[in-house]
């Protein structure tokens, strides 16, 4: 089971991108940082996030995709 | 609140429509309002997807990309424009090939490359988004109708060559068009209730919907059945109707709504 700060990004994703997407998004781009979303540490968050935001800007813009970035940065 | 309202009239325009080749009017009468209710399409099209367009910043990557999206639709406006305006306002019979079929030719590049471009975009975006493998069987269904039912017959057609390259450049270009659309719209699915995904699909439904109606028309005018006035005619409305709904949409999601109440 994926661990809290997984849980969170899945559920500030999930409007914008659908469960499933939000969820397979998440593992892999944990996956191409090395890291596996159980083990995912408060540290490494931000990478994650940043990589995120990145294929978000493609569907909403900078603006946006930074206004969601922010939602996500407050989990931890 | 404002694309609510856009969103209704879009809505009411294309009822309106529906209506009109529905009540039976007057062939003269609906020549009119087909003329107009497609040009119009066209340009809300065109209006709505630049506006989606320039709601993105200068920086992101995407934007011109949108701005081609509405290049092209405006062109596809202006040939319903140019094609109102010989049967309507000159009262003549449209030439074929003519400049109406210059604007629509044209707009099918704009349309293609962007809309490519930005597939190209969204599949490389890090997103778990990834081109659906139906996608290709439904492009080879469309190709073979295509070719059995327009392609060939319209190759095998007395018309003098240049008659000939324009027809069929349309249903060419309709089959490239949809594949496009349908490989974004199957992608879009992924999406589920997630928001990023509903404008393509609005907007791939309409490229689907003028790809249909290209079909049929060209089916229709080979077999010459056609007439204007015919049902098919609504396929050009709708498909505007709908990328302009997707262009509401796609704004909506770039500006959020919460600022656009602060606007207004």
């Amino acid at each position: 089971m994926a661990g809290a700060p997984v849980q969170r990004l899945e559920e500030i994703l999930t409007p914008y991108l659908g469960r499933t997407v939000a969820q397979t998004t998440i593992r892999m781009q944990c996956k191409a940082l090395g890291i596996t979303p159980d083990g995912l540490t408060s540290a490494q968050v931000p990478s994650l996030i940043d990589r995120v935001t990145v294929g978000l800007r493609v569907f909403v813009g900078a603006e946006k995709a930074n206004q969601i970035r922010s939602e996500m940065s407050s989990i931890h | 609140m404002r694309n609510r309202v856009f969103g209704l009239g879009l809505l009411l325009f294309v009822l309106a429509s529906v209506a009109a080749y529905l009540i039976g009017l007057e062939e003269s009468v609906l020549t009119v309002v087909g003329n107009a209710a497609q040009t119009l399409s066209g340009l809300l099209a065109a209006f709505f997807v630049f506006r989606a367009a320039m709601a993105f910043s200068k920086e992101d990557t995407v934007r011109p990309y949108w701005i081609w999206l509405a290049v092209g639709y405006l062109l596809n406006g202006l040939g319903f424009l140019t094609y109102a305006w010989y049967e309507i306002v000159l009262g003549l019979e449209v030439p074929f090939p003519g400049i109406a079929d210059l604007f629509w030719i044209a707009s099918y590049p704009a349309l293609i490359i962007s809309s490519f471009a930005l597939l190209k975009q969204y599949v490389n975006s890090g997103l778990a988004v990834q081109i659906n493998k139906w996608s290709w069987g439904a492009v080879l269904v469309v190709f073979l109708l295509a070719a059995y039912f327009t392609m060939l017959p319209i190759a095998a057609g007395e018309e003098g060559w240049l008659e000939k390259a324009v027809m069929l450049a349309y249903p060419i270009l309709d089959v490239v068009l949809f594949a496009a659309s349908i490989i974004i719209a199957l992608m879009m699915r992924q999406f589920g209730a997630g928001r990023l995904g509903a404008p393509w699909t609005f907007i791939a439904l309409g490229m689907i919907a003028v790809t249909a109606a290209d079909m049929v028309y060209n089916y229709l005018t080979i077999e010459e059945l056609y007439q204007t006035g015919s049902l098919v005619d609504l396929g050009w409305v709708l498909q505007g109707a709908l990328v302009a709904w997707g262009g509401i949409l796609q704004y909506r999601l770039v500006k959020g709504e919460g600022k656009e109440i602060q606007a207004a």
